[in-house]
């Protein structure tokens, strides 16, 4: 009897933690348990998500990119050729870590009141005046640079390798890195953890909360994303209606903390996934450690 | 609309490290030449699409310098963009820039009645 419940326990036990190793990423049915829930009342309360740490920074980014660019002309000139200036290269570049005003909807109490749900940053029009660079690359400098060029030889002889001048830099920019990461797309990732954290019977709770709250508002949605993903606000997400809607949004989540259990739940997940794929993640820090350095490299002119 | 946009997560969720990748040279140094959002006014969880080397668009958007799809996970999901790299972005209800479409926009806060049923872009 002893041994049998004895027996019985460790196969509970294992079927516990079969259970738990099946949370997060990969929809097992145990959620992943939270950690601290902040309190958010703006989005400068929002911590950091764990998957932060394995985005390119704006500086990373602007290294690397750079870098690229140093190292395409370099080759580029090789066979007489020019290329995208530094200037061009980094002028516009995206910000890839997560935007705190707008990952979990609308946070900040000025900007409901404001915008609404139009997003501050828009600039005022949708349709943009294209920049232009100052340089713009002809078909011949193309084809050396992607290496479809055929017969090409540089000033020293040397044949254009395979995958041209982009393979080139990329080679030299790759070193001491792991092959098949892709760096610019790791918040890609992260996206069906996205939904999965809106099944979550916490977020649904602190959703059916925040629709109540609402509701005492004058306003019928299910959910944050409902009010902004309305269709009403296709055409201008700063309109009267939208900005009272943005309002009551905001103050309900403030006072529910919906934010704050909408982010700790976002980060339990985001956690339990890196664990489950500890590898992959080491390999992609590995590897935006690695470049990161080659390109500052490049660009201090060691390399 | 959420319902369905987590069915596609589900669906998706065997694709997470696919897709990205537009049509250009097969290099991993890659320049971002377009951000695709869940949301509209740019928000929610993002979907970054990239073109191989140091690279950009054209001046035009006579000439179509990249093309995209989506992974499934991102299918009929995305709601709003905005384009880097002097690239501007024209998005299509179908898979290979098929269906009915919308101007080229750099940003566009809301895709209105593609809301959702974006599968594959231009940039141009």
């Amino acid at each position: 009897m002893r041994a049998r419940t004895g027996v019985s326990g460790v196969a509970a036990v294992a079927a516990i933690l079969g259970l738990a190793a099946c949370t997060g990423g990969d929809g097992g049915d145990e959620p992943p348990e939270l950690g601290t829930v902040p309190t958010v009342k703006s989005s400068a309360d929002l911590p950091t998500l764990p998957m932060e740490q394995y985005v390119f920074s704006g500086d990373d980014l602007r290294t690397y990119t750079q870098a690229g660019a140093v190292l395409s002309r370099r080759c580029m000139e090789r066979f007489g050729m020019n290329w995208i200036s530094d200037e061009d290269a980094t002028r516009d570049l995206p910000d890839l870590t997560v935007d705190p005003t707008r990952y979990f909807t609308i946070i900040d109490a000025r900007t409901a009141r404001e915008h609404g749900y139009g997003d501050p940053g828009a600039d005022g029009g949708d349709q943009q005046e294209k920049t232009g660079g100052s340089y713009e690359p002809t078909a011949a400098e193309r084809s050396v640079y992607d290496g479809s060029a055929k017969d090409v030889t540089d000033t020293a002889g040397r044949r254009l390798g395979e995958g041209g001048c982009a393979a080139e830099s990329d080679g030299q920019l790759e070193k001491g890195g792991v092959k098949g990461i892709e760096p610019l797309k790791v918040g890609n990732e992260f996206y069906t953890l996205y939904g999965e954290v809106q099944r979550d019977s916490r977020v649904t709770e602190a959703f059916e909360k925040w629709s109540e709250c609402m509701k005492k508002e004058g306003f019928s949605y299910a959910t944050p994303l409902d009010a902004a993903n309305d269709s009403e606000w296709a055409s201008g997400g700063d309109t009267k209606a939208a900005i009272s809607v943005a309002t009551a949004d905001v103050a309900c989540k403030q006072r529910l903390n919906t934010v704050g259990t909408w982010y700790a739940v976002t980060e339990a997940y985001q956690r339990a996934y890196i664990d489950e794929k500890a590898e992959h993640f080491a390999d992609i820090l590995a590897t935006k450690q690695s470049l990161v350095k080659n390109a500052a490299n490049v660009i201090g002119g060691t390399a | 609309m959420i319902m369905r946009k987590m069915a596609a997560a589900l669906l998706g969720a065997t694709a997470l490290t696919g897709a990205g990748l537009a049509t250009a040279a097969p290099a991993q140094a890659d320049t971002v030449i377009g951000i695709f959002y869940l949301n509209s006014n740019h928000g929610g969880s993002t979907y970054t699409i990239t073109a191989g080397g140091t690279t950009s668009c054209t001046t035009t958007t006579t000439d179509s310098n990249f093309t995209s799809g989506f992974s499934s996970a991102w299918n009929d999901q995305a709601s709003s963009h905005r384009g880097y790299a002097n690239c501007d972005i024209k998005v299509y209800e179908h898979a290979g820039q098929g269906g009915a479409s919308l101007p080229y926009y750099t940003s566009i806060s809301s895709y209105g009645v593609l809301n959702d049923q974006v599968s594959s872009a231009r940039y141009s």
